[in-house]
């Protein structure tokens, strides 16, 4: 933008306009300048050419700095430049969404193969990197490592083809690493293994004990045919669009097959006592029976930490010895009979002789004493809170149940005043349960989770294993 | 004894051990975030420690169920 007689031009940036201001004063000029773009403002200053070598030198002594402006545009008509750029960007705009779909195709047909490749060749290159970790002289060199034992003879069998010069030993480890083993079905609680901390190898994997007790925790908490069946068919059209989670996925869609049975033990279909007109006739009233409910979680509970007490004595035995297993665990299991039987008594089920009952109590104190020491006695306590706490499995069933007996009568009112409020109702039905199932999913689960950690685990489990990793992977 | 009592009792009991697992559960889950900071693998661990203390609630809440059974 050249060629003017009287009138010259100077563009920039400039941090404050204050400045700019101050800067300009005394001269006769204009001066526009943008919203400020990270800090900055763009500015533009027409002025007198005569004033035009004192204006520079103004703003020279300011933080300004000057962009010089490109091409002749003397001539042309802004907007008709105006257009001409917005044609350009939305070529570019298409131009563009063009080529992000020629990228999804592209994932789309090589994107698994090229994941498949990277993997196997970090897999060939930690293989051939492996050497430098060996141990070796001129002649010879050392391996040592870890195999499963059932794999052992393979193994020893391999190498031993491979040249006559090679000798190997093999010998059990009970320090070594970790490698999972169950039955398919029980496979996805590994996760919860995982998560925690993996068993030593001497030490029992009680990953089938979560896939025993963990749904049926969860079950029995939110218990519901109606929320069993949302949660079944959510997870399972999950399973099949999603490929990661897997575990998580088939962990819950078995807890909500047992969230379905205990929706019909406990006779609940949405919080109501009907599918569609069809009665539901409860076993057990949730909100009627509550004390019952939580006897019965009670006894669940004794049951889970008695069997704790008895792979605790297991993993004992297999470790420590008889003698460490009988004062340190079966001393638990007769401190616990003495006072279930004390109980018993107190609460007038059954009678028992309080000599019985205290002297089982008294000689588990005393074994334990021995076996674990004060510690042991310190933990006393804790077994009635972990056999009481239980009762949570009564408990956040009785929240959920009641959250959704309270949406429904909500609902309820509405359609009642009909009209304008039964589409409310609707609404009110939809997010009151949607809100329920969702809170009730991630309660059952972390308490579920946790009465197994807490409670149980704690009776036997010590862990700290660490991971088996194959050669390679 | 009269109702309205046995009613302000059993919500003292469960009021009152509300309050005590929130302050637990503060407690723990600043701790929790503050360790997720550092490293995000935590979060499991972190949520399942945040949830421990909900066991004070449950006591009460089996402990003002018993003294509702109370009323007449």
């Amino acid at each position: 933008m050249k060629g003017y007689e009287n009138v010259f031009l100077v563009a920039g940036q400039i941090q404050s306009t204050e400045k700019l201001k101050e800067a300009l004063k005394g001269f006769d000029t204009v001066a526009f300048h943008s919203e400020p773009e990270k800090g900055t403002h763009n500015v533009i200053v027409f002025g007198k050419k005569s004033d035009e070598e004192k204006i520079l030198a103004k703003l020279n002594e300011t933080d300004f700095s000057r962009t010089e402006l490109k091409g002749e545009w003397e001539y042309s008509d802004v907007n008709k430049e105006m257009e001409n750029i917005e044609k350009e960007i939305a070529s570019v705009e298409k131009d563009l969404s063009g080529i992000k779909k020629r990228i999804g195709k592209l994932e789309e047909t090589y994107g698994k193969k090229l994941g498949a490749i990277e993997k196997r060749l970090i897999e060939m290159v930690r293989k051939s990197e492996a050497p430098l970790n060996f141990a070796s002289s001129d002649f010879t060199f050392i391996i040592t490592g870890w195999v499963p034992e059932k794999n052992t003879n393979g193994l020893v069998n391999a190498v031993k083809k491979i040249s006559k010069g090679i000798y190997i030993r093999t010998e059990p480890d009970s320090n070594g690493p970790t490698k999972l083993n169950n039955p398919k079905p029980m496979k996805p609680f590994e996760f919860f293994i995982n998560l925690y901390t993996l068993p030593i190898p001497k030490e029992i994997d009680p990953t089938f004990l979560l896939f025993f007790t963990f749904p049926l925790f969860y079950g029995m908490m939110l218990g519901d045919i109606g929320y069993g069946l949302v949660i079944f068919i959510f997870f399972t059209i999950l399973r099949f669009k999603l490929n990661r989670m897997k575990s998580l996925i088939n962990i819950t869609i078995l807890s909500a097959v047992f969230t379905m049975v205990f929706g019909f033990f406990f006779g609940e279909f949405f919080g109501a006592e009907q599918i569609f007109g069809y009665q539901l006739h409860p076993y057990l009233h949730r909100l009627h029976e509550m004390n019952d409910l939580i006897l019965i979680s009670v006894i669940f509970g004794i049951v889970h930490i008695t069997g704790g007490f008895v792979l605790g004595f297991v993993n004992e035995l297999k470790q420590e010895g008889i003698k460490k297993a009988i004062l340190a665990k079966m001393s638990w299991l007769l401190i616990e009979t003495g006072g279930i039987l004390f109980a018993l008594d107190m609460f007038k089920v059954m009678s028992v002789n309080i000599a019985i009952s205290a002297g089982l109590f008294f000689l588990g104190v005393i074994m334990l004493a021995f076996g674990e020491g004060f510690i042991g006695i310190v933990e006393l306590p804790s077994l009635l809170s972990n056999i009481l706490s239980y009762a949570r499995l009564a408990a956040v069933g009785l929240a959920s149940a009641s959250l959704a007996v309270l949406v429904n009568g909500m609902a309820n009112g509405m359609f009642q005043s009909g009209g304008l409020f039964a589409i409310m109702g609707v609404f009110i039905l939809i997010a009151g349960h949607t809100i329920n199932i969702m809170l009730g999913m991630l309660d059952s689960f972390l308490q579920s989770l946790r009465l197994h950690y807490v409670e149980m685990f704690t009776k036997f489990y010590h862990g700290n294993g660490t991971l088996y990793k194959p050669f390679g992977t | 004894m009269a109702n309205e009592m046995i009613a302000i009792g059993a919500a003292i009991a469960i009021g009152i051990s509300a309050l005590a697992t929130a302050w637990a559960e503060k407690e723990i889950g600043t701790a929790a975030i503050g360790a997720m900071a550092e490293k995000e693998g935590l979060f499991s661990k972190g949520l399942i420690l945040t949830v421990i203390p909900e066991t004070i609630i449950i006591f009460g809440l089996v402990i003002a169920l018993q003294i509702l059974s109370l009323a007449h």
